[in-house]
């Protein structure tokens, strides 16, 4: 063939000749419910539902209490006639049958979102890679009693400087009253 | 010794094909038997058109990612013997469109690698490309990034990753690990510059950490655990900035 010829010709692809039809395939809506790794990952995603229903739960205490803080510091039970309504319906079956599903949502969280931690982390050690990657692995118990210790100090610590601030939270729950009482003597702080 | 298997695979001729349909074949297979001779001895002996890319048969190259049972793998590494009793189904790798049965079109992924600069860029004060250099390193400095360098760019976390399935602008598992593994370099300077990319919508934090690209990374590079570490330097890169006038 002659070399001329053959080099001036374009090198790109002839597109009146090609039949390129790249397929390109759909997303299933349902498509996290075909793996058993996505549907693990969703669910973990999806605990944030059932948490923030909680902390909905807990944010109805919070302003019940606060807007019957008067009634109670004067005993006037018929006053906080809505908040002990409140309180009741927080020990209702249902409630607590609620309650105990956010407790496994927020403990399969923590279990699956453990192992992922150490790939946040590199530690280089004597030229390698440290073993403490993969010594954090599946680690729970360790994690447990660390963060036991952690609240334990922390709570420690609060109880031991602020046991007015302890008071305040816990006496509106109508909880450890008649210990807070004997604890600090002179009667409750407010 | 030949067991028999029954391979299902996903078929796609564009220029006269609608959409992909099923072929199922029938291969005998030994212990040793890949899936990528498998195809091989489909192609020669049952089905000449079958289209599929491959080349070095020793999970190096990267060619043959494919869909295996609905996990992204690549062909030379997955073998017969680890499905006996089943039946096994091959589809392109996901996530990516189909250009012919088993070939996919990487150009997207390809020019994300290009985008993020994979290479040494000289730092500033230093001799720049051409002139002479001696580049000396720690072998504590080369274990920062050396996980890293391990990809072959196959495209199967590519395959793996939902969010890239849902947005495909999303830079994707393996160019932020490549991004990770040159900024962690220390002879490279081009931090400054890739950072733009980790540090934008469609970088590390497009990641919502589903780690199935880790799980199916063939060589073990763990590329979530580089988008990870991405996400902490992007976050100290936030802080910094801050405190930074005129930028």
């Amino acid at each position: 063939m002659d070399l001329e010829k053959s080099t001036s010709k374009p090198m790109t692809m002839d597109l009146e000749k090609s039949t390129r039809k790249p397929f390109v395939r759909p997303v299933e809506a349902n498509w996290w419910t075909k793996k058993g790794f996505y549907l693990a990952y969703m669910l973990r995603e999806g605990t944030c539902l059932l948490v923030l229903a909680f902390v909905l739960e807990m944010l109805g205490l919070y302003i019940m209490t606060a807007l019957h803080i008067s009634d109670i510091q004067h005993m006037n039970q018929a006053g906080a006639k809505s908040l002990v309504n409140y309180i009741e319906f927080l020990g209702h079956p249902a409630m607590i049958v609620f309650n105990v599903l956010v407790l496994i949502a927020v403990l399969y969280h923590a279990f699956t979102w453990f192992p992922l931690m150490p790939k946040a982390t590199r530690v280089i050690i004597k030229d390698r890679k440290s073993g403490l990657y993969k010594l954090l692995e599946g680690k729970y118990l360790v994690a447990l009693l660390v963060l036991a210790f952690v609240t334990v100090t922390v709570a420690g610590v609060i109880f031991f400087y602020y046991p007015q601030l302890i008071a305040k939270l816990l006496t509106p729950l109508g909880l450890f009253e008649d210990s807070l009482k004997s604890m600090f003597g002179k009667g409750l702080p407010f | 010794m030949a067991d028999k298997m029954k391979i299902t695979v996903q078929r796609y001729r564009p220029e006269q094909d609608q959409g992909p349909w099923d072929q199922s074949f029938e291969v005998e297979y030994t212990r040793e038997t890949s899936l990528l001779e498998a195809l091989n001895q489909i192609k020669d002996t049952q089905e000449p058109t079958l289209s599929f890319r491959w080349s070095c048969r020793m999970a190096i190259c990267g060619s043959c990612g494919m869909m295996v049972n609905g996990v992204p793998k690549l062909a030379c590494k997955t073998f017969l013997r680890d499905y006996a009793g089943q039946e096994m189904r091959i589809e392109p790798l996901a996530n990516f469109p189909i250009e012919r049965d088993l070939v996919v079109d990487l150009s997207d992924f390809i020019e994300k690698l290009e985008r993020i600069k994979p290479y040494i860029i000289p730092k500033k004060d230093e001799p720049q490309p051409g002139e002479q250099r001696e580049y000396i390193q720690t072998p504590a400095q080369l274990e920062k990034y050396r996980q890293f360098s391990m990809c072959i760019n196959c495209g199967i976390c590519y395959a793996a990753c939902p969010q890239y399935k849902i947005n495909k602008e999303f830079l994707g598992p393996a160019a932020l690990t490549l991004i990770y593994r040159y900024n962690e370099d220390s002879r490279d300077g081009g931090k400054e510059e890739r950072m733009k990319l980790v540090n934008q919508d469609t970088g590390v934090w497009s990641c919502s950490f589903v780690g199935y690209c880790s799980e199916c990374c063939p060589k073990g590079v763990d590329p979530a655990s580089a988008i990870q570490l991405g996400k902490v330097e992007s976050a100290k890169d936030y802080l910094i900035s801050m405190f930074k006038k005129g930028e």
